[in-house]
């Protein structure tokens, strides 16, 4: 979680402006525009977290409720949306809450391995990998993690570390607090949802519903590339300036 | 000859094969298929050489004769067998193999083309190396090691053998760091090929490692891991020197 840079507001008054200043009528909503925001902000983000191998984006729950299902399965329900990984690695590491003696935490002794239903069979063949207290495994079901080889093990809740995904429809985000965002990608998110909000509002004529009658023997489709283009104005602001090219 | 103090154990082994695999977390393959690894190029590195020098087992002679081989025995170098007790041992035999020796066990008789009951045969006669009643020999089959009825007189059974390492290799230090290099690379080319269906690029990674590794030649890891294990230490060099160019009377 970033402690400080930039915030929401920041980013979203300066693209609405950017927006007004091009199209004076455009009927673009805050909230609108806030959605565009998050969820080019949450793709911009995933990507990031793959290239980088870094901590920034590691959401700890110490204490998450182990639940066992009507199968005597042990499952926990993610406490959160997780980015959808390639082997699950949205999880970053499960393991038993319990402190060792030596006060390590225990994801330095054992972490949960990852498996899935179609290949947990496997894991049965040989005794090194077969499912066991000390070699505990986790597969995913949805937003329901269910574990393997902690059957007879009293569990009450496990610690997780998880890579959180934005939520852009939460009703509870504060705008003024710091974006948990990449500060070096806003420029491309800017970009991003200029480039998505200018093409909402430069919709090609031809594609609006007149009425009139289209019936040509050769109706060519109109593309229009936009781009910006910045510029200091008298008081010295950088300001965008957007091109049409068809 | 190292001291086993300075034995690595097999996690020391992983941590060196997971960096190298870029899979630290273990997420692209299992912490348990990582280790039953490199147990595995344990295990081959001891069947091209010997790897883990096993206490003697000792047995008692057993009634019916037939004598289970030890655990993780897979290649016998010696059997004796004794009178007294492994703490104060009497007079000592040497067992030898019979070719194609069966039996069911003590007082049982036993079948065998060099037998002492042939007379007729044209290629086989009763052997010549001394009275067959009292030979001591043994067979060897499926893990059970028969022995004859004259060393029934004997009280224990001594089997020198060489273990296969992997089956006592656990969290404790067992594998000599002259043997590092080698068990890594290993587990590193293993891995790499599992991995390379799924992530083309371990295909480098697998190529690398084999070209240092060498298994099967002279010029790699594998074969300098088992010169190494082969060189014996300064004294008994000296001593095993010394001792064939002695003056003979």
């Amino acid at each position: 979680m970033a402690v400080d840079g930039v915030t929401l507001r920041y980013i979203l008054y300066d693209i609405l402006r950017d927006f007004r200043q091009r199209h004076a009528q455009a009927d673009i909503s805050e909230y609108q525009l806030l959605y565009w925001i998050l969820i080019h902000a949450d793709r911009l983000r995933k990507l990031h977290i793959q290239k980088i191998d870094s901590g920034e984006y590691l959401v700890i729950y110490p204490t998450v409720s182990v639940v066992t299902d009507s199968n005597d399965n042990k499952y926990i329900v993610l406490p959160a949306r997780i980015y959808d990984y390639d082997l699950d690695k949205g999880v970053v590491f499960i393991t038993y809450d319990q402190r060792s003696g030596d006060d390590n935490p225990v994801f330095t002794q054992i972490t949960f391995g990852r498996t899935a239903p179609s290949k947990a069979k496997r894991l049965q063949y040989r005794e090194e990998e077969a499912p066991s207290p000390d070699n505990p495994y986790f597969y995913r079901v949805g937003d329901n993690i269910y574990f393997l080889g902690v059957e007879n093990v009293s569990m009450p809740t496990v610690e997780v570390g998880i890579l959180q995904a934005l939520n852009p429809t939460s009703l509870t985000l504060d705008i003024d607090q710091p974006f948990d965002f990449p500060q070096d990608l806003v420029p491309i998110l800017k970009r991003q949802v200029l480039d998505l909000g200018l093409w909402v509002l430069n919709v090609p004529e031809d594609l609006r519903n007149d009425g009139a009658n289209t019936q040509s023997p050769t109706q060519q489709q109109k593309f229009i590339k936009t781009s910006e283009q910045t510029k200091t104005d008298s008081q010295g602001n950088q300001i965008f300036i957007s091109e049409q090219q068809t | 000859m190292v001291n086993e103090n300075s034995f690595i154990s097999l996690n020391e082994i992983l941590a060196d094969a997971l960096v190298a695999l870029q899979d630290e977390d273990t997420r692209k393959l299992t912490p348990g298929f990582y280790r039953a690894q490199v147990r595995n190029g344990v295990d081959e590195l001891g069947f091209d050489t010997v790897f883990q020098e096993c206490p003697p087992h000792d047995v008692p002679m057993p009634a019916n004769h037939i004598i289970t081989a030890p655990a993780n025995a897979y290649r016998i170098k010696n059997i004796q067998i004794y009178t007294g007790s492994p703490d104060d041992i009497g007079y000592v035999q040497p067992l030898y193999w019979k070719k194609g020796a069966r039996t069911e066990g003590f007082e049982k008789g036993y079948t065998a083309n060099n037998h002492p009951g042939n007379y007729s045969d044209i290629y086989y006669t009763s052997p010549n190396w001394g009275d067959t009643d009292i030979a001591y020999f043994f067979s060897y089959v499926r893990g059970n090691i028969y022995i004859s009825d004259s060393c029934d007189s004997y009280d224990y059974v001594r089997i020198i053998y060489d273990g296969i390492p992997s089956g006592v290799l656990g969290d404790v230090k067992l594998i000599p760091p002259e043997v590092r290099k080698a068990i890594v690379l290993w587990v590193i080319e293993k891995c790499a090929s599992f991995l390379k269906i799924k992530y083309p690029e371990y295909r480098t990674v697998q190529l690398d490692a084999a070209a240092q590794l060498d298994e099967y030649g002279y010029q790699g890891a594998w074969h300098e891991a088992r010169m190494r294990l082969k060189y014996l230490g300064k004294k008994v060099m000296r001593d095993v020197a010394e001792y064939n160019t002695r003056p003979r009377a």
